[in-house]
């Protein structure tokens, strides 16, 4: 990503944080399904707007970060989400990142997120 | 290119942003229309559309079954009581994307074919 450099008369969300990040992919027992879990320190002293997406499969495909995913069997192969993420926890430190499933996965998969300045500061 | 304007006040920024390579213009909505369902036995469909961009991309969308009123990907919005089934009427949508193409997932829990509207963005992951 670029600097960007200009006079605008329309307020841009900035990043305060962003970048791409390996994360497991979910195989922790967590109650009835297998998580992971990934932390991003912002240290922003506020709860900031957070985005993210992320490439399950390692094939390209890009999923945004809002837990879709179809339960087993024929809509899970419908669906095409390979599992379940989302952020799961903001605070004015940190932002957590969960991935969830049915059965054990194991590797790694890239997340991508974006932290924002928050605009009225 | 848009003019200085001296009544305005610009700023400079030196901060990264979103980097948008490819948004739907707001009267051109990718539309499809889902099959009938109920809310215990939706209907499930995939559909496509290409962006040619020729790079992985993040979508970032929003969808409208009314045509007015926009949700964003990943909320249910929830519709009348059905009777038959005990259960409130739904649909769902979500949006994924890989090199070629933007993939729109629906899932209608309507008694009613039902039309979906989606604006999106596709931004650069980098």
């Amino acid at each position: 990503m670029s600097i960007v450099g200009l006079w605008s008369g329309k307020n841009y969300l900035k990043h305060a944080n962003m970048g791409t990040v390996s994360m497991s992919k979910p195989g922790i027992l967590a109650g009835a399904l297998y998580t992971s879990t990934y932390v991003v320190v912002h240290n922003l002293g506020y709860e900031p707007l957070v985005r993210a997406a992320f490439d399950g499969d390692n094939d390209g495909t890009i999923y945004p970060a809002v837990d879709q995913r179809g339960n087993a069997g024929a809509q899970a192969a419908i669906f095409g989400a390979p599992f379940g993420l989302f952020i799961d926890d903001i605070t004015t430190t940190t932002v957590t990142f969960r991935a969830e499933w049915g059965t054990a996965l194991a590797g790694t998969f890239p997340l991508y997120y974006r932290i924002y300045i928050d605009p009225t500061l | 290119m848009p003019s200085y304007d001296p009544a305005k006040v610009y700023y400079i920024t030196s901060a990264t942003v979103d980097k948008i390579l490819y948004e739907t213009p707001e009267d051109q909505p990718f539309t499809y229309t889902a099959p009938a369902g109920t809310p215990v036995t939706p209907t499930f469909s995939t559909q496509s559309t290409p962006h040619n961009l020729g790079v992985s991309v993040w979508p970032e969308a929003q969808y409208s079954i009314d045509g007015d009123n926009y949700y964003p990907v990943g909320a249910r919005i929830e519709g009348a009581y059905d009777a038959g089934t005990m259960s409130r009427q739904y649909v769902e949508c979500y949006v994924y994307a890989d090199m070629s193409n933007v993939y729109f997932y629906v899932e209608n829990g309507n008694t009613a074919d039902t039309t979906f509207s989606v604006r999106y963005a596709l931004e650069s992951l980098s």
